[in-house]
């Protein structure tokens, strides 16, 4: 075989090997498509499930995962972002830093149904905030962490030193800088690290089970510390626990996951190429 | 601004880790002039500069020890208070660096984080453009980002971001060096309008540079002051036999 011929071969590989990327995620959206678009319809979006769950619609479980999505993102964003600034620009390189180091890199690594039962363990009983939206988002919150931290921290370090010196020299304070110069530049690669975070926690059914998602709700969450339904977790249980279901509703409610974690990440990514267009400067 | 900004360095010194970048440093630097700071390049030009508006304490490892009086007052006094020092100092850097906002945002930069009215922006973005033979060139574009402009058009929007926030001292650290002849020269007779207001501490390698600006020269060698005094003095009867070797191979 010439070198030409083992030139052509590799290319092919690993051309077929990009392609073979693909098809699995154009499958699953083709397939997912095929099988539940029958079921959607404006009933199927805005009416309360009925019939044991075989009828009606979902809506409160997308309410449910929005607003879980909201809440996540309000407990871990702040504090991610905190603990990223804190780590690429205030941290000494000492045993405390190191042990938050470990610990994100823990953290980032334990199984969602282990966050779960941590989150029933400190929120739901220790804290009293029983089984609810509160309860699951600061769970949901606390396992999205470690991804939006790192992310945050490598946008943070991104940022060339020379604007922190200009600006510094300008007599800016460190917190000025951060403020004008380094979060502003960094937002594409923090948004980055929320939309992934955050699209976890979307999809997220063994954390929930724990904290916040009721098996069958018929009706909308009155407040903070009521449960909700959610839709991984609506999924689950149709899928799963309820005999006669019918196929395209199951289909339907994982197309409309689906839906709102792609449109999470569409937005993530109109945003960042905007944000990023007007910082090519 | 102040008049009659003075500098006194005072014993001053600089580790980076183990290695000790300058050795007791004692200078004062006169008001109102340019002083150029010359050497082979690694001989500390830009650590020296850089203690003087305490950026060289932001290096990784960087240690001081001495004192460098401004108008009388230790910057490095535990007391000082830092941004309040850098805002009285300007620094040109050796490339433009513009930050990634528009023209007139740069020059507002500084006025801004001090908190300067609103309503007085525009005057002083004006001003300080004007003040750096830039306004005409981009008073209808202001809104554009600032790193559009040419490298040497960069350079100026710097200096004038440094003006605007009211510095008695202005360092150049090799700023003309990244710009073609035509831009050095202009950032160059810059500086030598600027002197009148601004006591001026340049760095520079191009001893051509040196003589056509320096009023005041301060030679250093391997971290050390060797040779100081008026530039036409030290150009024309250098004392120490590094200057002379120095100045000799520089200008052949
Ligand atoms: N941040 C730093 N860390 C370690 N060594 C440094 C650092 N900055 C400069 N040095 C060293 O200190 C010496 C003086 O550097 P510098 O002040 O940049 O010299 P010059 O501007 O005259 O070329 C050089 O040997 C350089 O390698
Ligand atoms: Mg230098």
């Amino acid at each position: 075989m010439t070198r030409q011929q083992a030139q052509k071969i590799a290319v092919s590989a690993i051309t077929a090997a990009a392609g073979l990327v693909v098809l699995p995620i154009v499958l699953v959206i083709v397939y997912i498509i095929v099988m539940g678009a029958g079921a959607i319809n404006w009933t199927f979006l805005t009416a309360l499930p009925s019939e044991g769950m075989t009828e009606g619609g979902i809506m409160p479980a997308i309410l449910g995962t929005v607003i879980l999505t909201f809440g996540t993102a309000i407990v871990s964003i702040p504090l991610a972002i905190g603990a990223a600034v804190y780590l690429a620009e205030y941290a000494q390189d000492n045993w405390l830093t190191r042990a938050v180091r470990l610990a994100i890199v823990n953290l980032a690594g334990i199984p969602s149904i282990v966050y779960g039962l941590f989150g029933l363990g400190a929120f739901v009983l220790f804290l009293k905030l029983g089984t609810s939206i509160i309860a699951g988002s600061l769970t949901l919150g606390i396992m999205t962490l470690p991804v939006v931290i790192s992310t945050s921290e490598e946008a943070i370090l991104a940022v060339p030193q020379r604007f922190r010196m200009v600006s510094l020299s300008l007599g800016a304070t460190k917190l000025q800088t951060i403020r004008h110069q380094v979060l502003p530049q960094a937002l594409p690669g923090i948004l980055t690290g929320m939309i992934l975070g955050l699209s976890r926690a979307a999809g997220e059914t063994a954390t929930l089970l724990f904290t916040v998602a009721a098996f069958y709700l018929p009706r909308l969450p009155q407040s903070l510390f009521d449960q909700t339904m959610a839709l991984p977790y609506h999924l689950y249980v149709i899928a799963t626990q309820v005999p006669n279901m019918p196929l395209t509703i199951q289909y339907g409610t994982a197309l409309i996951l689906l839906l709102i974690v792609l449109s999470l990440t569409l937005v993530a990514s109109v945003v960042r190429t905007r944000v990023r267009r007007r910082r090519e400067w | 601004m102040a008049e009659q900004s003075t500098l006194q360095i005072t014993g001053w010194n600089v580790w980076y880790g183990g290695f000790h970048a300058l050795r007791n440093i004692t200078a004062s630097i006169p008001a109102s002039q340019i002083t150029a700071i010359v050497g082979p390049s690694g001989c500390g030009k830009s650590t020296l500069l850089r203690s003087l508006n305490r950026l060289v304490e932001l290096e990784e490892g960087a240690r001081v020890q001495g004192e460098v009086l401004l108008n009388g007052q230790n910057i490095y006094a535990p007391e000082a208070d830092v941004t309040e020092i850098r805002t009285r100092i300007g620094l040109l850097a050796q490339k433009p660096f513009p930050l990634p906002m528009s023209i007139f945002d740069n020059v507002a930069y500084g006025p801004r984080l001090h908190g300067l009215h609103r309503g007085h922006l525009a005057d002083v973005v004006e001003q300080r453009l004007r003040q750096v033979h830039l306004w005409d060139e981009v008073k209808d574009r202001l809104k554009r980002p600032a790193a559009r402009l040419s490298v040497g058009q960069q350079q100026r929007l710097c200096l004038a971001r440094a003006l605007a926030v009211d510095p008695d001292l202005l360092l150049a650290d090799e700023s003309t060096s990244a710009l073609d002849p035509h831009s050095a020269r202009a950032v160059e007779d810059l500086l030598e309008e600027l002197k009148n207001e601004y006591t001026i501490v340049i760095v520079t390698h191009n001893l051509g540079q040196a003589e056509r600006l320096a009023d005041y020269v301060l030679f250093l060698w391997l971290g050390e002051l060797i040779e100081v005094g008026p530039a036409e003095r030290v150009f024309g009867q250098p004392t120490h036999d590094l200057t002379r070797s120095y100045l000799e191979r520089r200008f052949g």
